[in-house]
């Protein structure tokens, strides 16, 4: 057995999806340790930082390849292929809730309670980490999910793009925006903290 | 943001930036200010991937899943979910009851020209015929003995046939007539046949008329043929 997970560990993700479409369970385990922990982690940004609801969209999503493994398109990399797909749940799961607001005003709520705090530096680093998430809220969500693809996930702006199914040029620009829009707020907030 | 302006903005200090650093970010940030705060957003997005992890039920519950859906041969036939399993396998048993229909519709064709060509080959092959004479004209020994009662001794070792048919047949017969005794010199050589040995013959009368008298004049030529049959 550990011999065959070793040999599944060298294989790329679309050979583990091929080999899964077979019937593998260790390719299937393969790729679930490769992803789950990730796309948890998308799923918990994504889903207002519910850890049970971020489960459940990586149980739904898994789900999803064992049932209809052939909706893999061998045109993309699994990767990309995968996360949007995840990133097509949440666009569906944010229509289907207007919450986004509610979210929004709680997360502020605690950003001015924290502000309230000791002024030290591992303080501070953690009053900016919150600011950054509430701007990143506020963000409208293409931006927004350009940005967390590219600076939180570590995607490639080659990736993002095929993962979000638009060209090079527009990641591009839309994470520049976003990071102009960042820089901008939390300039303002910087300058409100020192004050 | 293209990887080498990102790090160039983590890895140096605003008042460190060469002149080249400081071109090719400038359309990113505008003042030292904005550096800090841009590489401060750098550096806390990637602490913001936090250590979540899903519960290691959802590892199992999956696998089980995965067991269930692609459990026995029917995984590997159908990947499309179980309305597809279905159909596959009611191809499977339409397709070979089809086949047993059609195999048994054409047994009974098959049967027909297979036995339409026994009969037609029985006349093409016949079974050798042995030779009748023999059976009907010498039967036994004792019969072979009362023939050669039939045949007067001319002398000088030649021998008349009486006017009936001379027969000889079967090795042991034939050892018994001695060629060189010129046995046919007078005989009706109409009624003569010559075997081999074996049961083909040679009839005079079947000889083209030359041959005949040919014979008739030379009657030693029956020796040859007989040695040569």
């Amino acid at each position: 057995m550990r011999l065959l997970r070793a040999t599944y560990k060298d294989f790329s993700d679309e050979k583990l999806m091929h080999e899964m479409q077979l019937g593998k369970e260790q390719a299937f385990q393969e790729l679930y340790d490769r992803y789950a922990q990730s796309l948890h982690q998308y799923f918990y940004r994504r889903m207002w930082k519910d850890k049970e609801k971020a489960e459940d969209f990586v149980h739904d999503l898994f789900t999803k390849i064992i049932k209809n493994p052939e909706s893999f398109d061998v045109n993309r990399t699994f990767k990309t292929w995968i996360f949007s797909v995840a990133n097509n749940m949440t666009i569906n799961e944010y229509k289907k809730q207007a919450v986004r607001s509610v979210v929004s005003t709680g997360i502020e709520t605690e950003y001015q309670a924290s502000t309230n705090a000791s002024s030290d530096s591992i303080v501070q680093d953690e009053m900016f980490r919150e600011a950054l998430e509430k701007e990143l809220i506020e963000l409208d969500e293409k931006h927004r999910e350009v940005f967390e693809l590219r600076h939180i996930q570590g995607f490639s702006v080659k990736e993002i793009a095929q993962t979000l199914g638009i060209n090079e040029g527009t990641v591009k620009s839309r994470v520049f925006y976003a990071v102009k829009q960042l820089t901008g707020k939390l300039v303002e907030f910087k300058v409100s903290l020192q004050a | 943001m293209e990887k080498e302006i990102e790090k160039i903005i983590k890895e140096n200090q605003f008042s460190n930036l060469s002149k080249e650093d400081l071109q090719s970010i400038e359309e990113w940030v505008g003042s030292e200010e904005e550096f800090e705060v841009l590489k401060q957003i750098l550096m806390t997005a990637e602490s913001l991937n936090e250590n979540v992890a899903p519960s290691p039920k959802l590892r199992e519950s999956l696998t089980d899943a995965f067991n269930t859906q692609y459990s026995g041969k029917t995984a590997i036939l159908t990947n499309k979910g179980e309305g597809k399993k279905k159909v596959v396998w009611l191809r499977f048993a339409v397709s070979a009851a089809a086949i047993f229909v059609v195999l048994m519709l054409l047994f009974p064709i098959y049967n027909n020209d297979q036995q339409e060509i026994t009969a037609s080959n029985t006349p093409a092959v016949p079974k050798e015929k042995a030779p009748q004479f023999t059976e009907k004209k010498v039967n036994s020994t004792e019969e072979l003995e009362q023939n050669e009662s039939n045949i007067e001794e001319l002398g000088d070792g030649i021998r008349e046939l009486p006017n009936q048919l001379a027969t000889v047949n079967s090795s042991e017969n034939a050892a018994s007539s001695n060629p060189s005794n010129s046995f046919y010199a007078d005989a009706d050589l109409s009624s003569v046949s010559f075997f081999n040995g074996h049961s083909d013959r040679l009839v005079v009368n079947d000889l083209p008329e030359e041959s005949r008298q040919v014979i008739q004049e030379n009657p030693g030529l029956l020796d040859i043929l007989y040695t040569s049959f």
